[in-house]
């Protein structure tokens, strides 16, 4: 079953428009839209990473599922919601949480469980069930030990950790998370991707991940490649990242192994040119012998 | 422009109950014209031995020496350091204030009461440098992409004239895009003028393509220094201190284990290439 439906959808920015000045003159020509004509359907318990690189429309497209923009044309739909349908709104928010890039912007209280209590207790839900839910969603990211901390207190891979238990107290079906790994050191990055793969794999949450991180891409059941508003590339991470020369060619990364596999596939090896991991590449190289 | 270390150690909040020790015991030499990286996980003190090469903290015991000169000996000269030693933190577009790009990078020198036309100089050079196009000179630098931005920061402290520069995790957060343009100006920057750069860093990748140094610290030690093939040829006592090698140096030690006659201190996709394609062509022949 889908749970993100997104048709035809196409948004502008206000002031995206043509200026003209009072003789009918051409100031500005129209600029382009920010998402220009996407279509993409997303299953439940799936793992979508999103890439592109910055102004290709990703964000923007995240910020569709929750409703946080409303479609210039075309529809989006999250568990049939429409979310131009103002009544749904919320019921949108709580099925489709999002995290965002940078950890000190996202947590509002001086005590971490106070902090994952705000959107269940936003919702009018019973207290007792909220300490449950609390529990529960610390547990999951496993910051259950943090939680008569003040953020103040924390690494940033930790503050993102608060922040996916905040989305997750809410029970929401999926979490969109867009470049939740920017701002973090290698050692926070992989606390973060291990958390969101755990929910994903465990717990069966949706997750739409935006990345500029190819080791986090890779992890993925499905990589879709934005560029201009509009989707470019859309497969497996491995039929994706086989794509060396195009992807290089829009200003994204590739994953040094396939990237090595790629170029040795040009100079005459014959090895497969969409390997992801060391080990798959090693097992190739040895099969030559 | 050299900079000496000489037995530095430094406490955040000395004196009270929250005392941390960031610094200990550090000592290190880097030469005039040198491009060094300095890497270590969050909290490893990277950050903190940056500040002290400007003279922005100052050590709880030691001395730090540029171009032999004590800069806590007299605090009158301390001005001077800071001009000599341009600073560029974590995300300085965050600084940007200025009306214009032009004026931003203006603020510098005007500050430091130099004439219009040398003022201009400066700032039109130090853009140059950064890359930044005429035609941007006078847009409100907030209206520009995080990469420009960036890189309008980065002329800010050019403009001043540093004979040395230290770079602050220069490419956090930006697109692969925005990471390459930034990181390809700052290596023309140290080839064409020449100064010492000091580039601190929590991406090998990214490191290992730019400096010929790489000073690791760990627990405001320093952990490991030497060329960038020498540290990665030692991955586990990378591991062990939370950080990693490239990807290819992996692939290189893997190849190596399964007994192929292959290098392990290349760390970029292109000598990696170059060395498998030596080393298999011949069996894929025979």
């Amino acid at each position: 079953m889908d749970i993100i439906k997104i048709e035809d959808l196409y948004f502008e920015y206000p002031g995206q428009g043509e200026e003209t000045s009072g003789d009918g003159r051409t100031l500005r020509p129209r600029q382009p839209a920010a998402l220009d004509g996407v279509s993409l359907s997303i299953a439940k318990g799936e793992f979508v990473a999103v890439l592109g690189h910055n102004g290709s429309g990703k964000s923007t497209l995240a910020k569709h599922i929750n409703a946080l923009l409303l479609p210039t044309s075309g529809v989006v739909r999250v568990k049939d919601f429409d979310t131009r349908d103002e009544a749904s709104v919320w019921n949108i928010r709580q099925s489709a949480g999002m995290v965002f890039q940078n950890p000190d912007n996202q947590l509002v209280a001086a005590i971490i469980e106070e902090d994952v209590a705000f959107g269940p207790e936003n919702m009018g839900i019973p207290p007792p069930e909220i300490r449950r839910r609390v529990d529960w969603a610390l547990k999951t990211v496993g910051m259950a030990d943090y939680a008569d901390h003040s953020p103040s207190q924390l690494s940033g891979g930790q503050k993102q950790r608060v922040a996916i238990a905040g989305v997750l107290a809410m029970k929401p079906d999926c979490i969109v998370l867009d470049e939740p790994t920017a701002m973090l050191d290698p050692g926070g990055r992989k606390e973060v991707l291990d958390t969101i793969l755990d929910l994903n794999k465990r717990e069966g949450i949706t997750i739409v991940l935006i990345t500029h991180f190819m080791e986090e891409a890779v992890k993925a059941d499905r990589v879709v490649v934005m560029e201009n508003g509009a989707i470019v590339m859309e497969g497996s991470p491995r039929g994706v990242f086989a794509q060396v020369e195009k992807l290089k060619g829009m200003g994204l990364d590739v994953p040094q192994v396939t990237e090595v596999c790629y170029y040795l596939n040009k100079e005459g090896l014959d090895i497969p040119a969409d390997l992801l991991s060391i080990e798959e590449m090693v097992d190739a190289l040895c099969q030559l012998k | 422009m050299s900079i000496e270390i000489r037995n530095v150690t430094f406490f955040y909040n000395a004196g009270s109950v929250l005392e941390k020790k960031a610094l200990d015991d550090i000592s290190l030499k880097i030469d005039a014209g040198e491009f060094v990286g300095l890497i270590g996980h969050t909290g490893s003190g990277k950050s903190t031995l940056a500040q002290h090469m400007n003279g922005l903290l100052r050590p709880s015991r030691g001395q730090v020496l540029i171009g032999g000169e004590d800069i806590h000996a007299d605090k009158s000269r301390l001005k001077q350091v800071r001009r000599r030693v341009g600073l560029v933190f974590q995300y300085p577009e965050h600084q940007l204030f200025e009306m214009t790009v032009f004026k931003d990078v203006a603020f510098g020198p005007e500050n430091m009461g130099w004439t219009k036309a040398e003022t201009e100089a400066a700032v039109i050079s130090a853009l140059e440098l950064a890359g930044i196009e005429k035609e941007l000179y006078e847009q409100p630098p907030f209206e520009l992409s995080g990469g420009q931005k960036r890189r309008v920061a980065i002329a800010g402290v050019l403009a001043m004239r540093p004979e040395i520069l230290l770079l602050d995790e220069p490419a956090a957060g930006l697109d692969p895009r925005g990471r390459d343009e930034i990181l390809d100006k700052i290596k023309e920057m140290h080839q064409q003028l020449g100064i010492t750069v000091i580039l601190v860093s929590h991406s090998m990748e990214d490191i290992s393509r730019l400096v010929s140094r790489i000073i690791v610290m760990d627990s405001g030690r320093i952990a490991q220094s030497g060329a960038p093939g020498e540290i990665f040829a030692r991955v586990e006592e990378l591991e062990r201190i939370g950080l990693a090698a490239p990807q290819i140096s992996y692939i290189m030690r893997e190849l190596k284990e399964r007994g192929f006659d292959v290098p392990t201190d290349i760390f970029t996709v292109k000598e990696a290439v170059k060395a498998i394609t030596a080393a298999f062509i011949p069996l894929a022949r025979t």
